[in-house]
């Protein structure tokens, strides 16, 4: 057991090696807009900063947290995290669960499976979308980034394939118990695909974080707009012919990259948090050894 | 056993297709019925700023510029503009605000699309023509003529394109936006001034004076650095619509993407005449020699600002603002860089002729059924009655300044007619101004505080005066194009309106061959001849067909 | 039969609030897709619009450029499915062998960062990294004495820039969902398999590629339904009249021809011709799936 081979060695030397460099692509253009973020305006756009701040200074992080609509952007989006993902995982659960039995178990369960995967397939495009949020009522408020996709088709199809992975022995003592498929749900499953849900769980937070479309048309002013919905308003750029002298130079202010590049690194930032957060619920052999005992 | 299943689920899918459909059905029979127009009942004089009794309540919808501020305490919804508004009896009620124009585009489209119209909106050429072709605006025909002041309707007139153009059938169902397009768009020659005296070049008369312009800047290290880092002519991937490439072409007397009157009155398009093939050519060659960025191809306006702000670039071709952005970002960090404008000049010598677009960009409309046309009309009157008639109130609705910055709190106004000449008049009253060292001559507030910008400028207690007066001074670029639109060299687009039918279907399809084989010609993946092979393909392709609707379209007005 | 049914409603009682939610907000506005075969026009509604068959449909394929659109589009779409299986399969793996938990949770969060940033960011970084004068990376590959390559602007290397720009985005993302299915498998698997004497390679081709399979067939199978979906936020934020070539996909050129007018029924009818052939090819999977491997994806 002790004995590591050379090859064996070797191996793990560029295992090491490759993941390291591949991590570190991963990560630079972060570096590099948290770089610009902390740099003055001139060396930015002159496109001097590469990896490191030139011409150090915080300015834009004053003036991003002296912006009362990022923070009213931020705590929209926290709250609409919250609500959407226990909605979302609710819903994902109770779908994913029956659908994870055997037809013989679950009369049409078939059936219903095509009708959740020909949602993903099929839609009727955004103006009669639009009108249904209108006409249940949701419209300019939280519910409406909830409730319309509070199922999310793919997330159910993956927490499926995970449950019917699970050994069948175990529901069947829970049922020889007295238990129902309820007791089951909660007591058995839930428990124990703990990775699965810790993964689809990141899936609806992030699928929550990043959506901006949604509240662009949904919300009818921007204090309700979710921060990445108000982070697209400030990243897109507006048409720059015709303009009067006046509004050129307002745009050469509100165009400043160092300003863009703050905003969108502290509106990451809680986001990139998660993961880490999520990740002790990756716990190889979790499943069976819990089972054993 | 399967195919059971799949049969029992088109099954069901069906029925809930059948159930949708008759529902759907249902919900739409009320957009069928239109509401009769209501008479317009004119009591007593009428007054163009008279108020509202009682008070009526106005929904509409709007976008605020991300670039947009506000002094404390007001906001979009409660401002100077709104509580004018108010005190006229108009309660303005915002159905939703967006941030920017583009997000507010696509809204409006879903508002149309929808059903889901306010009383009062604003819209472009394309939103205005399906508006109208639906029945779905209100006539403001009378209430134009009624209610409209002196001023409005003088603005209105001076280009003679904007009421037609809000027309039909004989009935005016906009207000046009106009703006001051001169300013905005023509485009001039702008150079750097420190760089041409360092290496001693003349100013250009000919335009292949430019070109020699932009080769001494690419090959003789005009910043000095010992670098061979500099280009000769600033170019953006959007080549014929942007400033960058529409200034030079038209010194070859080509007008990418506008109709031009031939000198018959026949309407040709601008983008497929042979002056093009050797623009092109012109551009191709100085591709070839290195004098534009490699990478053009692929940069937006922003990026090749930040070529021009890193020193790299010091000729290229634009409109009068230039110097607010982005120039003054690189004069405010180094007082040794200085920019000059010329007209553009021609082959043979001489201003050539430019091009700018129509002064109409979007419109005012009042929803059919809105009890009060007429609300708009006055919204109008008050924006030019306040911000630049004889009694102006332009410190309180114009721009505010406080101890901090400057506001322009005339963009809290949800209607906006400038003059289309505004900048043409500021720039000969500042000149007059400054000659005769007195602001009585000039007509507007908002140009006397320019003035007063300007003799603080000169006497150095305000360098951020520099863009403005490189634009506004007595030889600044406004100062070109007035003597350039004197002279009737500041040409529009012979086509005003919404697309005709084939350009709604293939504008989209010409246009992408026309950009593509443009690029492929400069960078010389394409020789220029390729150019006679495009016309031929544009033409095939509905060209000749929208030709036709142009012309059709110009002989009925 | 009955006591059956009796037993198994809770099941049905589960799907419900999941069933009522898709019922409305999808299939209730699918309505709309008759729009495809309409002249729709705003105000006349659904059913007061023309009907003109199939013309939406023949509009569009009977463009110029639609050829290449189409070709482009799937070309591109292909590269990045396969990609995006692979590679995601391959770093699992590869991190499967770390044994330090600190970086294996390290390089696992610094993976998928990327996805994180939108393409209208990424489009802006993207021209600076990739630049031929300027950019890093052709100054790395000029070490090795390689001509620089005007990645964003070449009609040659374009197509392959957006798929591994693509796939460096999603892959992070992706891997997770395996590192989940790895978790999955039974401990006891590889403890028979070392009884056995089998060395770290055979482990994992044995145990833990097996053990990934169903997971590998789902999301190939889901993935499939992206045949024509190339990605058009990518596309459209780094592409340039230069590479229209190459680059230009069906929802970048519909978009375009969307800006001229409000065509909403010649999208729909792209949507549904995309839906279209996308059905097609997850049912025709998922019979293979069930009859070849005899898994039932969902």
């Amino acid at each position: 057991m002790n004995h590591v081979s050379n090859s064996r060695r070797l191996f793990l030397l560029i295992n090491y090696t490759l993941l390291t460099i591949v991590a570190l692509l991963c990560f630079l253009p972060i570096v590099h807009i948290l770089a610009v973020s902390l740099s003055s305006k001139g060396a930015a756009t002159a496109g001097l900063v590469k990896l490191w701040p030139v011409d150090f200074t915080w300015s834009s992080y004053e003036y991003v947290l002296n912006k009362p609509q990022f923070l009213i952007s931020m705590w929209v989006t926290v709250q609409r995290v919250i609500l959407g993902t226990g909605i979302s995982m609710l819903l994902t659960l109770l779908v994913a669960y029956p659908l994870s039995k055997e037809p013989h178990q679950m009369k049409f369960r078939t059936a219903y499976a095509w009708i959740f995967v020909f949602t993903t397939l099929f839609s009727g495009g955004l103006i009669p979308w639009y009108m249904t949020v209108r006409d249940t009522g949701l419209i300019d408020t939280l519910w409406a980034l909830v409730i319309p996709g509070a199922l999310p088709v793919f997330n159910v199809i993956l927490l499926l394939n995970f449950f019917r992975g699970l050994p069948k022995e175990v529901e069947e003592s829970c049922f020889m118990d007295g238990g129902g498929y309820w007791t089951s749900l909660w007591r058995i499953y839930a428990p124990l695909s703990l990775p699965a849900m810790a993964t689809v769980t990141l899936f609806t937070i992030v699928g929550h974080w990043n959506s901006w479309f949604d509240g662009l048309i949904l919300m009818n002013s921007p204090e309700k707009y979710p921060l990445s919905s108000y982070l697209q308003t400030v990243i897109v750029q507006e048409n720059l012919s015709n303009m009067t002298a006046d509004q050129a130079a307002a745009m050469a202010d509100v165009s400043n990259r160092t300003f863009k590049a703050a905003q969108i690194f502290i509106g990451s930032l809680p986001i990139l948090l998660v993961y880490p957060f999520l990740q002790r619920y990756f716990v190889k052999g979790i499943v069976l050894g819990s089972v054993k005992g | 056993m399967r195919s059971k299943k799949m049969a029992y689920v088109s099954l069901v899918g069906c029925m809930l297709f059948t159930m949708l459909l008759s529902a759907c059905g249902g919900g739409n029979e009320g957009a069928e019925t239109k509401s009769e127009e209501p008479e317009q009942i004119i009591e007593g004089p009428v007054e163009p700023m008279g108020a509202f009794e009682p008070a009526i309540s106005i929904d509409a919808i709007r976008y605020v510029g991300e670039e947009v501020k506000f002094p404390e305490g007001q906001d979009i919804k409660n401002n100077v503009w709104t509580d004018l508004y108010t005190e006229l009896g108009m309660n303005l009620n915002y159905k939703w605000i967006v941030t920017g124009k583009e997000q507010y585009d696509s809204k409006v489209n879903i508002a149309i699309a929808s059903n889901d119209l306010p009383d009062i909106l604003e819209v472009n050429a394309t939103q205005l023509r399906q508006l109208a072709d639906a029945g779905q605006l209100a006539d403001l025909t009378a209430a134009f003529e009624n209610y409209a002041s002196d001023d409005l309707k003088k603005v209105m007139n001076i280009d003679p394109n904007a009421l037609p153009s809000a027309t039909f059938d004989g009935k005016l169902l906009a207000m046009p936006s106009t703006q001051p397009v001169i300013g905005g768009s023509a485009p001039l020659l702008w150079v750097r001034a420190d760089w041409m005296e360092k290496l001693n070049l003349d100013p250009p008369s000919t335009i292949e004076d430019v070109i020699k312009i932009a080769e001494a800047f690419a090959t003789q290290d005009p910043d000095g650095n010992g670098v061979d880092d500099t280009y000769g002519f600033a170019l953006n991937k959007d080549v014929g619509t942007s400033g960058f490439s529409i200034g030079f072409m038209n010194g070859y007397g080509a007008y990418p993407q506008i109709w031009v009157d031939k000198g018959d009155g026949e309407l040709v398009y601008g983008s497929i005449q042979p002056e093009m093939k050797t623009a092109l050519a012109s551009l191709q060659e100085m591709y070839k020699n290195k004098l534009i960025d490699p990478e053009f191809g692929v940069k937006d306006t922003i990026k090749v600002f930040e070529t021009i702000t890193s020193n790299k670039i010091g000729l290229l071709s634009g409109p009068s603002w230039y110097p607010a952005w982005p120039f003054w970002d690189m004069v405010k960090e180094d007082s040794s860089i200085d920019w000059v404008s010329y007209p553009i000049p021609s082959q043979e010598g001489g201003n050539a002729s430019v091009q700018m677009p129509f002064s109409v960009s979007h419109y005012y409309v009042v929803t059919k059924g809105f009890e009060h046309p007429e609300a708009i009309i006055k919204m109008a009157n008050l924006y030019y009655e306040k911000l630049y008639s004889d009694n102006a109130e332009f410190e309180k609705y114009g721009t505010v300044t406080t101890d901090k910055d400057s506001i322009g709190v005339n963009k809290y106004s949800l209607v906006e007619v400038v003059n289309p000449n505004k900048d043409l008049i500021r720039q000969e009253e500042l000149e007059t101004a400054l000659e005769t060292k007195s602001d009585e001559g000039i007509s507007s507030a908002e140009t006397k505080i320019m003035y007063e910008e300007f003799v603080r400028y000169l006497d150095g207690s305000n360098p951020a005066g520099w863009s403005g007066y490189k634009a506004s001074g007595p030889d600044g670029s406004m100062k070109q194009l007035r003597i350039l639109n004197d002279e009737g060299k500041v040409i529009s687009n012979g086509f005003v309106g919404a697309p005709t039918e084939t350009m709604g279907q293939r504008k989209a399809t010409l246009d992408t061959m026309e950009q593509e084989v443009f690029t492929k010609i400069i960078i010389g993946e394409s020789s220029v001849d390729a150019f006679d092979k495009f016309v031929e393909d544009w033409k095939k392709l509905g060209g000749d067909s929208i030709t036709q609707e142009v012309n059709e379209w110009k002989q009925s007005k | 039969m009955n006591k059956g049914l009796w037993r198994q409603w809770p099941l049905h009682l589960m799907i419900l609030p999941g069933l009522i939610i898709v019922l409305i907000y999808s299939y209730w506005p699918m309505a709309g897709i008759v729009m495809a075969f309409q002249q729709f026009v705003p105000f006349k509604g659904l059913f007061g619009s023309k009907w003109i068959g199939l013309d939406n449909f023949e509009y569009v394929f009977a463009l110029p450029d639609i050829g290449r659109v189409i070709w482009n589009t799937v070309f591109i779409a292909f590269m990045k499915i396969i990609g995006g299986l692979v590679v995601p399969i391959t770093i699992a793996l590869m991190l499967n062998e770390i044994r330090n938990a600190l970086m294996k949770r390290g390089i696992q969060t610094l993976i998928y960062l990327p996805h994180f940033l939108s393409w209208v960011i990424l489009g802006g970084i993207f021209i600076d990294i990739l630049s031929p004068t300027t950019g890093i990376l052709n100054q790395l590959l000029g070490l090795f004495g390689i001509e620089p390559i005007f990645f964003l602007g070449s009609n040659t290397w374009f197509p392959y820039t957006l798929v591994v720009t693509d796939i460096w985005k999603e892959f992070g993302f992706s891997t997770i969902v395996y590192l989940a299915a790895l978790t999955s498998i039974d401990p006891s698997l590889y403890e028979a398999a070392t009884v056995d004497g089998a060395g770290r390679w055979k482990q994992t081709w044995h145990v833990t590629l097996p053990g990934m399979v169903p997971i590998i067939i789902l999301l190939s199978v889901l993935s499939l339904g992206n045949v024509l979906n190339a990605g058009f936020d990518q596309v459209f934020n780094l592409y340039s009249p230069m590479v229209y070539e190459s680059g230009d996909i069906l929802d970048t050129f519909i978009y375009r021809i969307g800006l001229e007018g409000m065509q909403y029924s010649v999208g729909t009818a792209i949507g549904l011709f995309k839906s279209v052939v996308s059905l097609i090819f997850i049912v025709v999977s998922y019979v293979l799936a069930s009859k070849l491997a005899n898994y039932r994806i969902f």
